[in-house]
Parts: structure tokens; C-alpha cells; sequence
């Protein structure tokens, strides 16, 4: 883009390229000018991405760690509020992300082998299954939970609570799982950006996937967060 | 002082008048809108660089004009005698009467969080780091030049949460965001939610930044450079960046709970719903121990380069000083309950206090090398040289009185005292920002082509390192004797020597004007500069000075090591004035 | 401390220094500059803990100046030695050897063992404190501490010190004798300081903290002493016997920020002799239906640290103040008022404001009181209402005097013989006046 030098030209002297969508991006992808060569670019991503999730991963450790330091303090009242959760419902959210991380994975898989029209399928699964992870949490956990009083902190007034921790239970769980969800919502933009990406742009092919696979790389995160915390708020009582 | 070397200059020459390339990467590109616009889309790291390099020394201003307004207070003790309040300067801010400490508190916050958060932190790496790490491996840029970018808008938009915050009346946590009190205090308002926001957001710029060292310094070393043909500043910002990377997403969930503490009262870490006061401090200590580590390892990788180009002498101990780098990155994750003795239980104390005097040993291990470095070395006293004599002397005090801090039985005593205010200064400005400003004036010629005046910057060196030590030493004293951190008035006793840390703090004032009066004088009039003014080998004193758009002409190759001076002319330079010893005798004291 | 407050910093010491520096050799030269004069030279040993720690530091600034001096001096020499000859080649010299670097890596770690060990020892035996020990409850707040002895007693005694404008709370202990103090906080957290004693402790609100300390005999410590004298009993006309002792004073401080007035929670610790100490403890300030219900309100105002927030003579603290409060309307955050002239009303509102202080919030001042439920009797209740009449203009000459005549005024409901409850359980004795 930087490289654009008139108004209506492109660096080669035709015409804009934002006026050929049809353009199959990726054969004609450069490695950016700083950069020896694509592998180094793409090996540079690659690390790039790992960084940035071992951050993700340190984020939620934190979370983790609340969670085992109140457990040992109210280990009745962690346990009572992991009661009133359904393991079937969060059963039902793991197996939606581990499709949904299959797909993704089907996705970059079919971009590699150049069929596009596949990974557009995949990543529309994908899409579906995280909007499906959503509106499962909301309408039969969140919203259910929230209206019966079962909130975190001051805010809880749940009137047949057993212990006196449960608000910290709720609280724990609030924060985990909703910082979780807010990492399934960015996880939805991204891939749909990549489906405009790929769909609109053909940006993606057999020479040209980072961006495919750092997402793809940073779903699996979310649902790797998703596998550890699913037993450790639902199954361990 | 145009010594034409060779190839350097020549090439230099050539592009110099060949049209098409013209100047180098400070020339403007037009009218000055259209500069403004290059400069705030820029994903140039030298630009960024800069621009992080003025952001960052302007809120050192605002926080040294904090920490003035913090020692005018100190002056006198506040007392209400008879109906009348003595001593209480912040009287005009229209605090209550007799109450200085409202004024106080937000002020001494305002002071720690600016100056940690928005100045030492991003301070040395996203300023000179950026600049340099490319050119010292001699890439283009960094990996991820927009990241690079976005890193400083966030930054900048970070900053402006807090600034923001403090506009609207500030914050009274003191940097360190205690719970409870940081989740009840000023309970109306949402300032103290700007400022844990802002240093949410902070966080990704830290992140940004660290992240793009590592992998820059993985995939963009010029060809023939191994790890250990780097010079130490790059291992110093690649440690440094290990940490960023791995302790700020720990202080993000932290601030990111304190937030819902704030605003859904959610009693994670508020004992009156059950929480855990003590498990913030865990949370905050884990990112803010190896934070003081983001700070000074920097500052010892400036310190490095500075020392053996300006006494041309072979580093001592290369890999003792790189390794030693690493090790302080990992040994730092594991203290930091050092900050907690009063408040955790024995077991966890001992064992903090143990591993503290672990990270205590590379260190000693790097000043060692550092002195050794000087032996029979060839070594001239200008103003970076003289900075780093005084972060020798500076720094070894800031270490030196962390051991007393670090043992369990003293620190009972000395946690929360004077004591440990006159440690972290001593460490952070003894250490960083005089390593800082070494390195600010090793490299202003780079950044700018112009030379500033020595006599000035000495002077103003002076000024600076006496003034520290009146401001601080004094301070030593206060923390044995007893003096509390944090207090906005104190007992009489004290006060003697609070009037002499007030005078110093001014004497350091003077000498900040005299710097700022020789860098403004050196951008608009200085003399051009020599394109390798100290002689130096790492690669960037390769490139033009001030560099080229693209860094170099064409790309570099590694050829010899980056502190080879006995066996190498630096390039730009002749060897009349940098002439080289026998090579029969070199081989004699390396072999 | 005795002399700490006229101290030998800020103005001359009122009493002369046990010998000048130079008698007390090295180490006292150094402590004496570290810790004040006032110290003696044996540092740390007036809290009896033998900690150690006044000694480790003495260590440790040792092997400072030694290394500090050893890599300074260096560098000075070697930077003047080897200053820059323009022209000159450089001497060739090594880069690295391993016999040297390994001597300079195994010193400092032992050093560094030594000082964790020494450091571990001297800390473990100041958080052990024998089991026969003298236990008192300490209750941090914002701003300000209350002592609560075992047998319900709470001080109240506040003093003005050269230079300090403020009247600082005094807390007495036995000379000689292990305290040990359980301390718990009401709001944030604060930390408790004797620098004397070299060794502080954070008080908590969600948990007990336990510290300890035996202050030095006062017999030892001649220099530092300065007397008064107690009422120890009654002659035959009723006329009170006094007898005079010697006492010692401590500075304490809060060195955890908790706020505005963090700064100002100085409190004095006074070492006195046992039986003073006893005789003290058991005097429990008033006595129910005998002191006049005013006083026994000031007397909680002090003792129980309503003055940190509330003044009696208009100035606006963190909290409201009590001067013209009685029969003035009390405007109130949701926009209500508290009528002046229904007096029941009022009554009623001030009651609650202390049990239940965020029930009802005074405008202007956020609610930053802590609950008094269960840590203040009904008597002292009826004592703060009738404290409160009185500082008023627009009290009657009738209430002022009710409000200050003999505290069964208007029948005490209460059959309990001591003044203060506890707080919940313990044993919240009646022993207090039979002692
Ligand atoms: C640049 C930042 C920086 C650095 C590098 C350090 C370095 C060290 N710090 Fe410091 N520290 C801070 C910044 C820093 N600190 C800050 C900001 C705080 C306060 C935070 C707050 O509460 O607000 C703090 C507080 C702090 C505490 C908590 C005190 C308390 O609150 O009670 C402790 C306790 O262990 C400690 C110890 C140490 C030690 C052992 C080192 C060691 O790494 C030092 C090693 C260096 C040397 C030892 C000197 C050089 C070596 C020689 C001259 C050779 C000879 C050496 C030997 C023989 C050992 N520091
Ligand atoms: C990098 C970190 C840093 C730096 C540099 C400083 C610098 C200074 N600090 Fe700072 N300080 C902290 C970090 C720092 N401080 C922290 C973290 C705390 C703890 C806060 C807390 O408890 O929460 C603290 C607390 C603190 C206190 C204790 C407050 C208390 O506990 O009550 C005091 C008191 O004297 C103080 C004083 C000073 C002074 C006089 C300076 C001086 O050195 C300042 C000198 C600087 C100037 C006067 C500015 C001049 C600049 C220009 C003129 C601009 C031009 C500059 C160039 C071109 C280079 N500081
Ligand atoms: C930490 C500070 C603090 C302490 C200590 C404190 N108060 Fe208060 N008090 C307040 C504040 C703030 C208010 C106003 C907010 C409210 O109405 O709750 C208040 C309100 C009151 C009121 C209502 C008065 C009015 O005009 O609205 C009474 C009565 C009162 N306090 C009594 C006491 C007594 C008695 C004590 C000690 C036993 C005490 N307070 C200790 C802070 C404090
Ligand atoms: Cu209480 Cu500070
Ligand atoms: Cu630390």
C-alpha cells in the first residue's frame, strides 16, 4: 500500500488494484520490503503468533491461579457453586469448539491445497459454531443464571445459596468464562475477516497462508482455554 | 572533521548526489502537512523511534515536575498551629485545611505511575531500541513495522487515559494500586478507572514492542551474524523483551479484575466480600518485579556498548555479560514476593529472600566485567563515558543497598521506609536514567547527524550526578531513622534531612535544564556530525549518519565481531586516528 | 524516642548524647548515623527481640562499602591510568579469564548465603513470640489505632508533642515483659511500625496478624526516660495518692498507604513500669452511671478514634463535624433531610450512623466510616448523643445539663459493670473494675 505512488495507479503503472477484486492475490503476494525472503517473512509471523499467544496463555494463568487460590480458601463454597452449573450444556459448548477447531483447521488445510471453495465452507462452519458457543452460554448459562440472582459479588442475591463464598464462586466464574467469551467474539471477527480475506479478496492460497494460520493458531488457544476450564468450573466438585 | 574513509564515504557521496534517494530518513518529504502525515503514518522504526523518544522525555517532565512538587511539600512538616497551616504547600490546590495529604497522595501517585508506566518502561527499548536494533543487526526495519507503529499509538492513547485521569482530579493509589483501597477510594469517580485502564492498555504497547525485538532478532541479523557476533545492547533488549512478553499479559488480567472489582464490586481481592487483599499484591508483584529488570537491563546493555567503544577496548567476559542478561530475565520471575515480606507467611518469605539473593549474582557478575573492561584500555571521558562512570558508582549503591532489603530480618525494619525510596531511585535513576542519558548522547549524533556541545553536556553531567546524590543519599538516612513512605507530613525530626534532599532535587533540576538547553541548541545549531564520531564497530556506525532512509546502501554483511578494536579500523574512520596495536601482540593477549 | 521529638536533627537534643560519636567506636559511629542517636549504640536491643537485625545491617553496609569502594576505586584508577593518548594504539589485553571470573562469581554468593541466612535466622525469631506474653488487641483504621487490653480497657490519653500540631494518641505497655499484640484492621490496609523496635507487621482486614516485642527494662536505658505520676488510690478525703514513675517513649507508624491522613497515624507506644501499667489498664477512664454522659462521649471521640475524622470545631474532616450538628437539619445524599427540631429523629439518625454508618450518608461526605456494631456499648452510644447536644449552639441550658450530669440521668438499661464490649465472643470479661 505504502508503495502506491499516483492517485490511480498501481507501483507497476496499472490501473489501482482495488479495482480488480478477481485478481488472485496471493500469486502475485510480495514479502514485505524489509524482508530477505517469504520464509523468513513467514517463519517471522509464525514466532510472532507464538509470542503473542504464550501472552494469552500467561493471561489466563492468572485466571487459573484466582481460582486455585480461592478454592483453597472456600473449597465448600467453590464446590457448592460448581454444583449449580450443567455439565451438559458446557459438554455441549466443548464438543461445538472442538468441531469448530477442526473446521478451522480443515480451512487452512484446503487453502494450502488451493480449494477455496472448501475453506470458505470450513470457515463458515467455524463462524456458525462459535456463534453457536455464544448463544449457548447466553441463553441457557448467562441469562438464566444472572436472572435467578446467581451474580458475582455485591451484585449476587441468589436466596437459597448454601454457603457464604458463592459470591466469590460466581465472581470466579464471571470473570473466567467472560474473559474466555470476549476472546470467542475477537476469534468471530477475525474469522471473518479472513473469510472476506479469502472469499472477496483470494488473498489466501498454496504460497500465501500466514494470516489463515496465525487465527487458526489462536482458535485453538481459545479452545484449548475453553478444554481446561470446562472440567475445572463444571466437573470438579 | 570529515575524514573520508574508503568505501563509506564514497558511497555516501554517490547516493548523496545521484537525485532520486536524497538525504536520509529526517529530510522532510514536503510542505509541512505532508511531513506531519509521513511522521504519524511512518512504520520507519528510526521514526518511531524518535517519536517515542520525545513522548517518553515528556513525561519524564511531567514527572519530574511531579517529584519537584513532592519535595516542596517535604520541605516543612505540616501543622496547624493555633488555627494556622505551616508547611503545607499544596495548600492552593484547595485541599481541605490542615489535610495536605489529598493533594499529596494523588501528586506522589501521579509521580510513581507516570514514571514507571510512561516513562522507564517503554523508556529505553521503544526509544533507542527502536532506532538501533535494526541497524545494529543490520536490517531494514523491524519484523513487524506496523506493529511497530500501532505499538506507539497505544501507547500514546494509554498515556492520555492517565494524563486524563490526572486532568480530572487524579489518582490517590500511589503506583502500586493496593486493594483495597485502590477499589474504594475516590468510589464516585472514574478516575482510578482511567488510570487502571490506561495502564491496561499500556501493557499492549509494552507487548508490541517486546514482541517485535524477539522475532527481529531471530529472523533479521545480517547475514554471517551469529547470537554471539551480536553486540550486548541486543541481547540486553532481547532479555528485556522475554520479559515484556511474558509478565505484562499477567499484570493485564490483574488490572483487568481490578477493574471489575471497581465497577461490579465482584470481591476478588476485597476482604469485606471475602476476597484476598494479598493476592492482588501476588498478581501485581509478578509483573512489577521483573519490571524493574525491563528497566535496568537496557541500561546495562547501553552501558556495555558505551564502555568498550569509549575505551576501545574488547568487551570483557561477552558471553558472561549476554548469558547474565538471560539468567536475570528468568531468576526475575521468581522474586517477587520479595515486595511482601511483611504481609505473606513465612514460608513463602524465606524462600522469596532466598531467590532474591540469587538475581543479585549475575548482576555483580556484569559490573565485575564492566571494570575489567577498563583495564589497559584506551579510554576517553566524554559525556556518554562520564554518564556510564556514574552509573557504575550510582548503580553499585541502588544494588548494593537492595541486599539489606532482600534480608528477611532488615527488611521488617526497612519495607515502606525512605530506605526503599532512595533503593529504586538509586536503581532506577541512578541506573536507568543515567544509562539513559548515556546512551542518548552515545547516539544523538546518529539520530540527528549533529554533535551537541561537550562542554555543556559535562556540565550539565556534573550537575546531574551531584544533585542525585544530595537528593537521594539524604534519603538513606530518613529510612533507618524511621521515616514512612508516602507520608505528606512527618515528625520534626526528620526534617533536616528532608530540607537536604529538597535542595538536592533542585541542583538536579539545573542540571536537566542544561541538558535540555544543549539538545535544543544541538538541534537547531549544532555542528554537523562525523559520520562515526566515538568510533564504533557495531553495525549502525556503518550506515550514514544520520541513516538513510533504508538504513543501509546495501545490505551489510557481518565481518567481524561488534568489539573488535584491537584488529579493526571502524568504519567511516582512518587508521591514523584509531591506529591499531600488532597484530603479533593481539594474538599474544587473546591466545 | 524520648528525645526523638526534640530531636538532634531538627533542633538540639534535649538531653546530651551518651558520649560523643567517637567514643562508641566504628560500628556506633555508623549506627549512630543510620539510627539517630537516640539509640544508644546497642541498635535494635530496645524492643529485647535480638533479631539480629541492627547487626546484619551493620554487615551489610560493611561488604557494601567494601565492594562499592573495590569497583569505584577501580574504575577511577583504571580511567585515569588509562585515559586516552590521541594517536596511541591500544595495549592489547585479554577478554575474558575463567579463574578470574569464576573467583568473582563464588565471593559474592557466599557472602550472599551468608547474609539470607543470617537475615532468615533473625526474622524467624521476631515472628515467634514466647507463650506467656501479654495480649492486647490492636484495631487499625482509617486514620488511626485503637488498643483494646484483655481486660476490655481502651486508651484515650492523647498528648501534644514539641512540634507536632495534632494530639497523638498514647498506648501503654509493661516494660520488660513480652506483648503480644493481635492486629486486625477495619477498612484498608495499614501496617504497623515501632522503628524503634526495627520491625513492622501489615494489619490486615480479613485476617489476624500477630507481632511482638518486649521492650527493653527501663532501668537499661537511662537516658531515654522521663517521668509522671498516676493516681494509685484515694487518701481518707478523698483526696487522690499519687505516685511518680519513670516512662520511655516509642514512636509508632503507619507504613502501609491507606489514604488521605496516612500520614497522620503516628501513635506514641509508652513503656512504663508494671505495676504503673496495671493499675493503669484497670482505671477504665469512666464509670457507668457515675460519669457524667458528655464526657464519657469525649472520652469515646478520643479513644475510640472519632477525632480522626470528626472535629469539634468545625473544620471539615473526612467526616461531618460535630459542632453545630444537634438541632440543625442534616442534609442527606439522596436529598432527604434529618429535621433539627425532632429530636428522637436526630437521635435515632445518630445511633444509626454509628451502628450502621452507610444506612444513611451526610451530604457532601462519601461513606468512609467504618461500622461501630459491636464495638461500642449503649452507654458510650448515649455518650456520644449527649457529647453532641453539647457542642451545639442551639442545645437548651436544660439538655446541656442533663447531657452532663451523672450518667443515670435517664436509667442505664444495661446490667454489664464494664464500659466497653468486646468485639464478638473472647472474653469480653467484667473484669475490668474489680482489678
Ligand atoms: C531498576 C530497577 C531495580 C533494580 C535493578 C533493582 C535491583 C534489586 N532490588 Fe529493588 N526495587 C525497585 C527497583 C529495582 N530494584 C523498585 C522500584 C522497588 C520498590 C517498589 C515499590 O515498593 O514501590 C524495589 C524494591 C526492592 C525490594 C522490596 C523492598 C521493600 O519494599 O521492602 C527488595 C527486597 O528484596 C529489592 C531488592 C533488590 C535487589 C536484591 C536487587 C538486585 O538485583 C541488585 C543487584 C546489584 C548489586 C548487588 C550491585 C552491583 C554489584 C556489585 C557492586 C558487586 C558486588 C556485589 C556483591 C558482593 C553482592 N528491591
Ligand atoms: C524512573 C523512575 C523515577 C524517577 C526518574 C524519579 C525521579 C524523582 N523522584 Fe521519584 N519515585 C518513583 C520513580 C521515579 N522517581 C516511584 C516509582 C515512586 C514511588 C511512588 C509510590 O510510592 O507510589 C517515587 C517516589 C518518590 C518519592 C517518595 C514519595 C513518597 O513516598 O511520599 C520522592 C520524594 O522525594 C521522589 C522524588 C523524586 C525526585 C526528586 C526525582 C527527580 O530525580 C526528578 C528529576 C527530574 C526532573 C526535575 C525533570 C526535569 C526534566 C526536564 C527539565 C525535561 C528535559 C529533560 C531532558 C531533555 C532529558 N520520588
Ligand atoms: C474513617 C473516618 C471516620 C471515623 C473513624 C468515624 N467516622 Fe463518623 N462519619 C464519617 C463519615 C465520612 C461520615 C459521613 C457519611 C455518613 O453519613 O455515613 C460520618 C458520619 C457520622 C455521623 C453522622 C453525622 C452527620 O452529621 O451526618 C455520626 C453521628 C458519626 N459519624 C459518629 C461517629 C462516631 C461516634 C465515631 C467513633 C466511635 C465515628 N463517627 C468515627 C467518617 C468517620
Ligand atoms: Cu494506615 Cu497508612
Ligand atoms: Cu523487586
Amino acid at each position: 500500500m505504502a508503495t502506491i505512488t499516483g492517485p490511480n495507479q498501481s507501483p507497476a503503472g496499472g490501473p489501482l488494484e482495488l479495482e480488480r477484486p478477481a485478481l488472485e492475490r496471493w500469486k502475485t503476494h510480495k514479502h514485505g520490503h524489509h524482508w530477505r525472503n517469504a520464509e523468513d517473512e513467514f517463519d517471522a509471523a509464525k514466532i510472532g503468533i507464538w509470542l503473542f499467544l504464550s501472552t494469552e496463555i500467561l493471561l489466563f494463568s492468572g485466571m487459573f491461579c484466582a481460582y486455585a487460590v480461592f478454592r483453597m480458601l472456600y473449597p465448600e463454597s467453590i464446590a457448592a457453586g460448581s454444583q449449580y452449573l450443567d455439565p451438559r450444556w458446557g459438554g455441549t459448548n466443548t464438543v461445538v469448539l472442538l468441531i469448530s477447531s477442526w473446521t478451522m483447521a480443515m480451512a487452512i488445510r484446503d487453502v494450502q491445497l488451493n480449494r477455496q471453495f472448501w475453506a470458505t465452507v470450513n470457515l463458515l462452519i467455524t463462524l456458525v459454531c462459535a456463534a453457536g458457543f455464544l448463544a449457548i452460554k447466553f441463553t441457557f448459562e448467562y441469562i438464566p443464571k444472572w436472572g435467578e440472582g446467581k451474580r458475582p459479588g455485591t451484585l449476587f442475591s441468589y436466596p437459597w445459596a448454601t454457603h457464604d463464598h458463592e459470591h466469590v464462586w460466581w465472581s470466579i466464574y464471571y470473570a473466567a468464562t467472560g474473559i474466555h467469551a470476549f476472546h470467542v467474539i475477537v476469534g468471530m471477527g477475525l474469522i471473518a475477516w479472513l473469510l472476506y480475506r479469502q472469499r472477496i479478496r483470494k488473498a489466501y492460497g498454496p504460497t500465501h497462508y500466514t494470516m489463515m494460520e496465525g487465527v487458526g493458531l489462536y482458535w485453538h488457544i481459545v479452545d484449548l482455554v475453553w478444554i481446561f476450564l470446562f472440567p475445572l468450573l463444571y466437573l470438579v466438585h | 572533521m570529515t575524514t573520508i574513509n574508503p568505501t563509506g564515504g564514497q558511497i555516501e557521496e554517490a547516493v548523496g548526489h545521484g537525485g532520486g534517494h536524497q538525504g536520509n530518513y529526517l529530510t522532510p518529504k514536503g510542505g509541512i502537512w505532508t511531513t506531519i502525515v509521513d511522521w504519524a503514518t511512518t512504520v520507519d522504526h528510526k521514526k518511531i523511534g524518535i517519536m517515542y523518544l520525545f513522548t517518553v522525555l515528556f513525561m519524564f517532565f511531567l514527572g519530574g515536575v511531579a517529584a519537584i512538587g513532592l519535595r516542596i511539600e517535604l520541605l516543612e512538616p505540616t501543622r496547624v498551629i493555633d488555627g494556622v497551616t505551616t508547611g503545607a504547600f499544596f495548600d492552593w490546590t484547595g485541599d481541605s485545611v490542615g489535610n495536605t495529604g489529598n493533594t499529596y497522595n494523588r501528586v506522589m501517585t501521579l509521580h510513581g505511575a507516570i514514571m514507571v508506566f510512561m516513562f522507564i518502561v517503554p523508556g529505553i527499548p521503544a526509544s533507542i531500541g527502536n532506532f538501533i536494533l535494526p541497524l545494529m543487526l543490520g536490517a531494514k526495519d523491524v519484523a513487524f513495522p506496523r506493529l511497530n507503529l500501532a505499538s506507539w499509538y497505544v501507547y500514546v492513547f494509554g498515556s492520555m487515559f492517565g494524563v486524563g485521569s490526572i486532568l480530572m482530579g487524579g489518582v490517590d493509589t500511589g503506583w502500586t494500586f493496593y486493594t483495597p483501597y485502590s477499589t474504594t477510594t475516590d468510589g464516585d469517580h472514574a478516575r482510578v478507572l482511567l488510570m487502571i485502564l490506561s495502564v491496561f492498555i499500556l501493557g499492549f504497547s509494552s507487548i508490541f514492542t517486546g514482541l517485535n525485538f524477539i522475532v527481529t532478532t531471530h529472523k533479521l541479523r545480517a547475514p554471517g551474524m551469529g547470537w554471539f557476533d551480536l553486540p550486548l545492547m541486543v541481547w540486553a533488549l532481547y532479555s528485556t523483551s522475554l520479559i515484556q512478553v511474558l509478565a505484562t499479559p499477567v499484570i493485564g488480567v490483574t488490572f483487568l479484575l481490578l477493574l471489575f472489582e471497581r465497577v461490579f464490586s465482584i470481591g476478588i481481592f476485597d476482604p469485606g466480600l471475602g476476597g484476598d487483599p494479598v493476592l492482588f499484591q501476588h498478581f501485581f508483584w509478578f509483573y512489577s518485579h521483573p519490571v524493574v529488570y525491563v528497566m535496568i537491563l537496557p541500561a546495562m546493555g547501553i552501558v556495555s556498548e558505551v564502555i568498550s567503544v569509549h575505551s576501545r577496548k574488547k568487551i570483557f567476559g561477552y558471553r558472561a555479560i549476554a548469558f547474565s542478561s538471560l539468567a536475570i530475565a528468568l531468576v526475575s520471575f521468581l522474586v517477587w514476593g520479595h515486595h511482601m515480606f511483611t504481609s505473606q507467611g513465612e514460608l513463602g518469605a524465606t524462600v522469596f529472600s532466598f531467590l532474591t539473593f540469587l538475581v543479585a549474582i549475575p548482576t555483580a557478575i556484569k559490573v565485575f566485567n564492566w571494570i575489567a573492561t577498563l583495564y589497559k584500555g584506551s579510554i576517553i571521558w566524554s559525556t556518554p563515558m562520564l554518564y556510564v562512570f556514574a552509573f557504575l558508582f550510582l548503580f553499585s549503591i541502588g544494588g548494593l543497598t537492595g541486599l539489606p532489603l532482600g534480608a528477611l530480618s532488615t527488611d521488617l525494619h526497612l519495607h515502606d521506609s525512605y530506605f526503599v525510596v532512595a533503593h529504586f531511585h538509586y536503581v532506577m535513576f541512578g541506573g536507568t536514567v543515567i544509562a539513559f542519558l548515556a546512551g542518548i548522547h552515545h547516539w544523538w549524533p546518529k539520530f540527528f547527524g549533529k554533535m551537541y556541545n561537550e562542554t555543556a553536556a559535562r556540565i550539565g553531567c556534573a550537575l546531574v550526578f551531584v544533585g542525585f546524590n544530595i537528593t537521594f543519599f539524604s534519603q538513606f538516612f530518613l529510612g533507618t531513622r524511621g521515616m514512612p513512605r508516602r507520608y505528606a507530613s512527618y515528625v520534626d525530626e526528620f526534617q533536616l534531612l528532608h530540607v537536604i534532599s529538597t535542595v538536592g532535587s533542585f541542583v538536579l533540576l539545573l542540571g536537566f535544564l542544561v541538558h535540555l538547553f544543549t539538545f535544543l541548541h544541538s538541534l537547531f545549531a549544532g555542528d554537523k556530525a562525523h559520520a562515526n564520531p566515538w568510533g564504533g564497530l557495531t553495525m549502525e556506525w556503518e550506515s550514514d549518519t544520520p541513516p538513510d532512509e533504508h538504513n543501509f546502501h546495501h545490505e551489510p554483511v557481518c565481518k567481524h565481531g561488534p568489539y573488535d578494536f584491537d584488529t579493526t579500523v571502524p568504519p567511516h574512520c582512518s587508521a591514523d586516528e584509531y591506529p591499531l596495536p600488532d597484530a603479533e601482540a593481539v594474538k599474544a593477549a587473546h591466545g | 524516642m524520648n528525645q526523638t521529638l526534640a530531636s538532634l536533627l531538627a533542633s538540639a537534643p534535649a538531653h546530651p548524647p551518651v558520649g560523643g560519636s567517637w567514643t562508641l567506636g566504628i560500628n556506633g559511629l555508623f549506627t549512630n548515623l543510620f539510627f539517630g542517636e537516640s539509640q544508644g549504640s546497642d541498635y535494635g536491643t530496645v524492643a529485647g527481640l535480638d533479631s539480629g537485625s541492627d547487626a546484619l545491617f551493620l554487615f551489610i553496609w560493611y561488604v557494601g562499602v567494601f565492594f562499592f569502594l573495590l569497583v569505584v576505586g577501580l574504575m577511577g584508577y583504571f580511567a585515569w591510568k588509562y585515559r586516552r593518548v590521541p594517536g596511541k594504539a591500544v595495549e592489547p589485553s585479554a577478554s575474558h579469564n575463567t579463574a578470574l571470573e569464576i573467583t568473582w562469581t563464588v565471593i559474592p554468593t557466599i557472602i550472599l548465603f551468608l547474609i539470607f541466612f543470617w537475615g532468615y535466622q533473625g526474622y524467624v525469631s521476631a515472628q515467634t513470640a514466647p507463650v506467656e506474653a501479654e495480649q492486647i488487641e490492636l484495631n487499625g483504621y482509617k486514620w488511626g489505632w485503637t488498643f483494646t487490653y484483655d481486660n476490655g480497657k481502651q486508651s484515650a490519653e492523647t498528648q501534644s508533642f514539641a512540634g507536632e500540631s495534632s494530639q497523638i494518641p498514647i498506648f501503654y505497655v509493661p516494660e520488660d515483659t513480652p506483648v503480644r499484640l493481635k492486629m486486625s484492621s477495619s477498612d484498608v490496609i495499614h501496617s504497623f511500625w515501632v522503628p524503634d523496635f526495627r520491625t513492622k507487621l501489615d494489619v490486615m482486614p480479613n485476617r489476624y496478624q500477630p507481632y511482638w516485642f518486649r521492650a527493653k527494662a527501663l532501668s537499661e536505658t537511662p537516658d531515654k526516660l522521663e517521668s509522671a505520676s498516676i493516681k494509685i488510690g484515694e487518701d481518707d478525703l478523698g483526696e487522690p495518692i499519687e505516685e511518680s514513675y519513670e516512662y520511655r517513649d516509642h514512636w509508632i507508624f503507619c507504613a502501609e498507604y491507606c489514604g488521605d491522613q496516612h500520614s497522620q497515624m503516628a501513635a506514641v507506644l509508652r513503656v512504663v513500669p508494671m505495676g504503673v501499667y496495671q493499675a493503669w489498664k484497670s482505671d477504665p477512664g469512666y464509670e457507668e452511671g457515675i460519669t457524667p454522659l458528655c464526657e464519657v462521649g469525649e472520652l469515646v471521640w478520643k479513644a475510640k478514634g472519632c477525632n480522626a475524622c470528626h472535629s469539634i470545631d468545625g473544620a471539615a474532616k473526612a467526616g461531618p463535624t460535630w459542632l453545630n450538628n444537634y438541632r440543625y437539619d442534616v442534609p442527606l445524599s439522596d436529598g432527604s433531610i434529618v429535621a433539627g427540631n425532632d429530636v428522637t429523629e436526630w437521635e435515632n439518625y445518630v445511633r444509626e450512623s454509628i451502628l450502621y454508618p452507610a444506612a444513611k450518608i451526610h451530604e457532601g461526605y462519601p461513606n468512609q466510616m467504618p461500622s461501630y456494631n459491636g464495638r461500642i456499648s449503649d452507654f458510650e452510644l448515649r455518650g456520644v448523643i449527649a457529647y453532641m447536644k453539647t457542642l451545639s449552639d442551639r442545645a437548651s441550658e436544660s439538655e446541656r445539663n442533663s447531657a452532663c450530669s451523672g450518667g443515670e440521668a435517664d436509667g442505664a438499661a444495661e446490667g454489664d459493670a464494664d464500659g466497653i464490649e468486646e468485639d464478638a465472643g473472647e472474653d469480653a470479661g467484667a473484669m475490668g473494675n474489680e482489678l
